[in-house]
């Protein structure tokens, strides 16, 4: 079942521009952060100032700067990034492809007790997350260390053992998110509208998280919405707190991914 | 359930909310012979269909197999081959690449792929987008999809849509030829000519009831009528379901074999 879920993910073109997309919106937002504001900064003299805020000549900077998922330390806290909504699509299109083509039921023909078909759809997303992250990451990677501000302070001098541990955490945050999309999608089924609902949900998390934050009684509550867990997941301090994001966000996917196996199992097709 | 029915529906019960689908439905189809599903459109052939196949839960009764539920079946698409319908193609890939996505989830090889696209006469267009197929080619590659894991069981739902009339033809001589080899087929179609022509026996299904089922030679002997008359009669495609009142006509409890 896991070889068809291959196949049908790299017959169709969707998911091919999905990752395309995710991995070129990586490369735009490090290139405008980190070559086009410097090439311009000159234009506004307030400028200078965010461009020094995202510079990568310092390890600090560097290794903010290597968040897959942020695009630079100080785009990155809670934001929805196209790499994300990439992986987050790229999820549903796993699921929502065979609803809206029928081949829901050439699988269910195949695997009545419906269970391999979820299993086979996750190890399938998880094999093309990872991919897709393991492209962000050495997009990312190559593009902060031949930044005309880490080149200009003398090379990369971050860590690079700091600078693998936020790139390989940035990769395992993929999954969970990929996860979260693809359970959508088998809830759903419509295309359009798991795209939507997607979107919605992202942007949503991002203004309830600003509204957590302003709230004083409520600010603590802020860290825990899921767009802050990814930034806290992905972020460049790591330690304890990013394994908790981690796995806070992979209990999300499972719990998304049990509802979604319960539904099919009991759908009709 | 006797001993050579492949194929066993029991009082069969399914409502979509409000709307009663299939309204105590039974019959059975047996081993070696083409058993046509009669009924106007919503009469619930269908849903009989995919209750069958394990794709909708029946609400209550029993639909069987060789004696079990689908779900039951060890890898039963290499048992039971369905024709549900001509979409669930997507339109960017082959019709190679589709069979070989549901030749991988039934454990058959690329060569197996190549025979039914051969017995189905699309090796032509085999690694051509599905996109630009015709209807008739859509269902050719559906037919090629049932015949994949080399069935004893045929489930085909309305499988002479688009075909033309060699390809109708090629149908049913295929069918004919799967039943003499011992197969099971259960078809469900409006064509009443070719029905006359392929089928061993009929049920006639309305508003989700099976009205009656028998030996078509059988059936229209004893009743005096044609295929059509006998068809119209028993089903509300002409002013009213005038057949549960006339009296020379066998019900579900009459059935014939």
């Amino acid at each position: 079942m896991i070889r068809a879920e291959l196949l049908k993910l790299t017959t169709t073109r969707g998911p091919k521009i999905a990752v395309a997309v995710g991995v070129l919106g990586v490369a735009a937002t490090q290139l405008a952060s980190g070559w086009l504001l410097p090439a311009i900064s000159h234009v506004d003299p307030d400028l200078a100032a965010s461009v020094e805020e995202m510079a990568t000549s310092s390890p600090e900077q560097q290794l903010a700067a290597l968040n897959v998922l942020g695009g630079g330390g100080a785009l990155g806290s809670g934001s929805v990034s196209i790499g994300l909504v990439a992986v987050l699509l790229l999820g549903a299109l796993i699921a929502t492809s065979d609803y809206r083509h029928g081949g829901i039921v050439t699988s269910a023909l195949a695997a009545p007790q419906r269970g391999r078909i979820m299993a086979a759809k996750i190890g399938v997303a998880v094999l093309a997350l990872a991919v897709t992250g393991i492209a962000y990451a050495l997009v990312q990677g190559i593009l902060v260390a031949l930044a005309p501000s880490t080149l200009g302070a003398g090379g990369f001098s971050a860590n690079w053992l700091e600078g693998a541990d936020v790139l390989g955490r940035g990769v395992l945050t993929l999954l969970p998110l990929g996860i979260l999309g693809l359970a959508a999608g088998m809830l759903i089924r419509s295309q359009t509208a798991t795209f939507l609902v997607l979107i919605g949900a992202a942007v949503a998390d991002v203004t309830a998280g600003a509204f957590l934050a302003l709230v004083p009684a409520t600010r603590e509550w802020a860290g825990y919405t899921p767009l802050s867990l990814v930034s806290t997941a992905t972020g460049p301090e790591g330690g304890w707190a990013a394994v908790l994001a981690l796995g806070v966000l992979a209990m999300m996917a499972l719990v998304a991914a049990v509802a979604a196996w319960l539904t099919l199992r009991r759908r009709d097709l | 359930m006797s001993s050579d029915s492949a194929i066993q529906i029991e009082n069969l019960d399914k409502s979509f909310g409000s709307t009663h689908a299939v309204t105590d439905v039974s019959f059975t189809a047996a081993a070696g012979r083409v058993l046509a599903l009669l009924g106007p459109n919503g009469a619930g052939k269908t849903t009989t269909m995919r209750i069958l196949l394990g794709l909708v839960r029946p609400d209550s009764g029993k639909a069987l197999i060789t004696g079990r539920s689908y779900a039951e079946i060890q890898n039963p698409a290499r048992q039971i081959g369905a024709v549900l319908d001509s979409g669930g193609l997507h339109p960017g890939r082959t019709g190679r690449q589709h069979l070989a996505i549901t030749a991988a989830m039934i454990g058959q090889g690329r060569e197996r792929v190549s025979a039914v696209l051969e017995e189905v006469g699309l090796t032509d267009s085999a690694d051509r987008a599905t996109s630009g197929y015709s209807l008739g080619m859509r269902q050719r590659l559906a037919l090629a999809n049932a015949l994949l894991g080399e069935p004893s069981v045929l489930v085909l739902d309305e499988p002479a849509n688009g075909l033309d009339p060699a390809g109708i033809r090629w149908l049913r001589q295929y069918l004919r030829a799967f039943a003499t080899r011992g197969g099971t087929v259960l078809i469900s179609t409006h064509v009443l000519t070719e029905v006359s022509l392929v089928a061993d026996d009929v049920v006639i299904i309305d508003r989700g009831r099976s009205l009656v089922s028998g030996a078509l030679d059988q059936l229209t002997s004893v009743q005096g009528h044609d295929l059509e008359q006998l068809y119209l009669s028993m089903t509300s495609t002409q002013s009213g379901p005038a057949s549960m009142s006339s009296p020379n006509l066998l019900t579900e409890s009459e059935t014939l074999r």
